[in-house]
């Protein structure tokens, strides 16, 4: 199974795009590839979402990312594989219930031995992280063209 | 839905957010074993304490420390002098550390058959639930997916009965210190929850007050509506970047945020201080399962006896009072003993539906009409960090006015006009610390209220840096 895994908050405007993503084409990919994947809208949880990644074939994580050089802007599509991934974790001993997000996920999960073998983050720079349901304009047209992406990678792995 | 996510919030609050403040993930290595099941296996009959299974956990860490990567465990106080116990009860607690993340799931999964989804439940409406219940119908509840949800239920209550519980009884036997560490303020605050009748008349849960640690000044709240509780709640602003100064009934409040620098003498925080009238005089009142379980044992109520009494029944007999819950390790036996005690009702509550649908009975909400006039209420909840509620001003059916006041506010909450300490502040005073660097034992106390501060930024990093960073004082 692959999954697709959104995450963020969406009371902090684009820190939400992860979840606006999997509300927006939940469905139409789901049908799309008729049930072999399965999209997920994580919001800010971290273990109870062990069980939806579980020895997945492959993860596709769509989140914020932050920016980490000078010509990249916000609405930028930014991908990493799973070593990147894996080796920026310095996870801490956690303080709150929700903190860690991401890498407390993956590093819990990893240590179950239940990660998935292949796991990509597909994510975007992000313009506006204020108060607000509502994504930034620049961040809402981007939508589509991430998930043409997701599907262009999706169609690998499953033929 | 309730029972399931409290089975689930409390096993993980435990495990994974607040054990290794007392288990050294490190000295795990050095355990033996053989020994480690053994122990094991005295304090519980559980059947997955086998040496095979403390072997291969040990293996295990071992990987991922030769490798020089912990993972999760990275950054945690290894070595720090204020960790006492043994290797083999790290190990011990290391093991049932795996296996709570795979019990949990079980709870998880429960919790969105119920729901309809997990995480962030969508079927809540007013009046009820939006689940609908049918069992001739493959996409509503039916019996099958209720068996499916008792199964799961059972698997996570077997843990919590057989595993968390006497872990916290046996991991808080190496540290009695810490039962008399932390206690801080004196008054306990729950709401009674878990109805048996739709007038809220009956509940599972007790709920009430205690003030000054004494037992016998226990009072009674019966529902949302009793006026003791509806009357008394008030919130200050003296401490918090909110604008004026001021202590208001949460339907009089207002949240107009006006951020001032931080000045510990003036206003230093953005949580306000909720307080709790008794006997003339507002006063911080601590909320959470230490609460519920003072507050049910001091009305002598069944259930929340039983698990007491098991509970003590594990712990030294020098130790054996219940006056060692109002304390730091205390916080955390009494949340085993909700735990537990949630599971009880659990069970209770699944064949209460099971036999009110047997009898036809698929009503899932109760319709309301809102009434042309200006109303008023308030609704609340045990939730698993303590006693929720939601104060509400209704004009013609359009919300006018809504407050809510959450456990981790009554909890965290700075001091008030009376200059009277919150709950964390409270409890940290006296508090030991052996290394100020490295200050493990502040993190134990205020952790030991299931702190819930941060819904706030999950951004990815690629440098892998400290993004949300929590400032806990």
């Amino acid at each position: 199974m692959v999954k697709v895994l959104g995450v963020g908050n969406i009371l902090m405007k684009d820190e939400g795009f992860g979840v606006r993503f999997v509300e927006r084409y939940k469905e139409e990919i789901e049908s799309l590839f008729s049930d072999k994947v399965e999209v997920v809208d994580g919001g800010t949880q971290t273990l109870p979402l062990l069980h939806y990644i579980e020895n997945a074939s492959h993860l596709f994580i769509i989140d914020v990312v932050k920016k980490s050089r000078d010509d990249q802007d916000p609405g930028d599509i930014v991908f990493f594989t799973k070593d990147e991934i894996m080796s920026s974790l310095k996870s801490r001993i956690k303080i709150t219930s929700h903190s860690g997000g991401i890498h407390e996920l993956l590093a819990t999960a990893e240590f179950e031995s239940t990660i998935p073998d292949e796991i990509e983050l597909i994510g975007i720079i992000p313009e506006d992280m204020s108060k607000g349901l509502e994504i930034s304009e620049t961040l809402k047209n981007k939508m589509q063209a991430l998930r043409d992406v997701l599907i262009g990678k999706l169609k690998e792995v499953i033929q | 839905m309730l029972l399931a996510h409290g089975l689930h919030d409390h096993t993980v609050h435990f495990y994974h957010l607040a054990a290794l403040d007392w288990v050294d993930v490190v000295s795990a290595l050095k355990a033996d074993p053989k020994k480690a099941a053994q122990i094991a296996q005295s304090i519980s009959d559980w059947p997955r304490n086998s040496v095979q299974e403390f072997k291969a956990v040990k293996e295990k860490i071992k990987g991922f420390v030769d490798k020089g990567r912990l993972g999760i465990f990275a950054n945690g106080y290894w070595g720090h002098k204020a960790m006492k116990l043994p290797p083999e009860v790290n190990l011990l607690a290391v093991v049932h550390y795996l296996q709570a993340l795979e019990y949990q799931r079980y709870a998880t999964k429960a919790y969105a058959i119920l729901g309809g989804k997990n995480p962030h439940v969508q079927n809540l409406c007013v009046g009820g639930v939006s689940t609908a219940i049918d069992p001739d119908d493959d996409s509503a509840l039916n019996m099958e997916k209720l068996l499916e949800v008792k199964t799961l239920l059972d698997k996570i209550i077997s843990f919590v009965h057989n595993v968390y519980l006497p872990d916290v009884a046996a991991v808080g036997s190496f540290y009695p210190e810490w039962f008399s560490i932390g206690g801080g303020v004196p008054n306990y605050l729950a709401a009674p929850d878990l109805y048996l009748d739709v007038n809220h008349s009956k509940s599972d849960l007790p709920g009430g007050t205690v003030v000054n640690n004494d037992v016998k000044t226990v009072k009674k709240i019966r529902n949302a509506n009793d006026p003791y509780w509806r009357k008394n709640v008030a919130e200050s602003i003296h401490h918090s970047w909110y604008k004026g100064a001021w202590i208001k009934h949460p339907w009089e409040e207002d949240t107009i945020p006006e951020y001032t620098e931080f000045d510990g003498k003036k206003k230093y925080t953005f949580v306000k201080a909720p307080r709790f009238k008794v006997g003339g005089k507002y006063v911080p009142m601590q909320v959470g399962p230490v609460s519920q379980v003072i507050v049910g044992f001091a009305q002598n109520h069944p259930l929340t006896m039983k698990w007491v009494g098991e509970t003590l029944k594990r712990i030294p007999k020098q130790y054996r009072k219940p006056t060692i819950l109002m304390s730091t390790l205390g916080r955390h036996a009494a949340r085993a003993i909700r735990c537990a005690m949630l599971g009880d009702i659990a069970v209770k509550h699944w064949e209460l539906l099971v036999n009110n649908i047997g009898k036809g009975d698929y009503s899932i909400a109760t319709d309301f009409k809102y009434p042309d006039k200006e109303i008023r209420g308030v609704g609340f909840h045990e939730a698993p960090r303590g006693i929720l509620s939601h104060w509400c001003i209704i004009e013609k059916g359009k919300i006018k006015k809504y407050q809510a006041v959450v456990p981790s506010t009554w909890n965290a909450g700075p001091r008030d006009g009376n200059n009277q300490r919150g709950p964390y502040e409270e409890a940290l005073v006296g508090n030991p610390i052996a290394d100020n660097n490295r200050p493990l034992e502040a993190l134990r106390t205020v952790h030991s209220f299931d702190p819930c501060l941060a819904c706030a930024i999950h951004l990815f990093d690629p440098k892998g840096h400290e993004i949300n960073k929590v400032k806990v004082l």
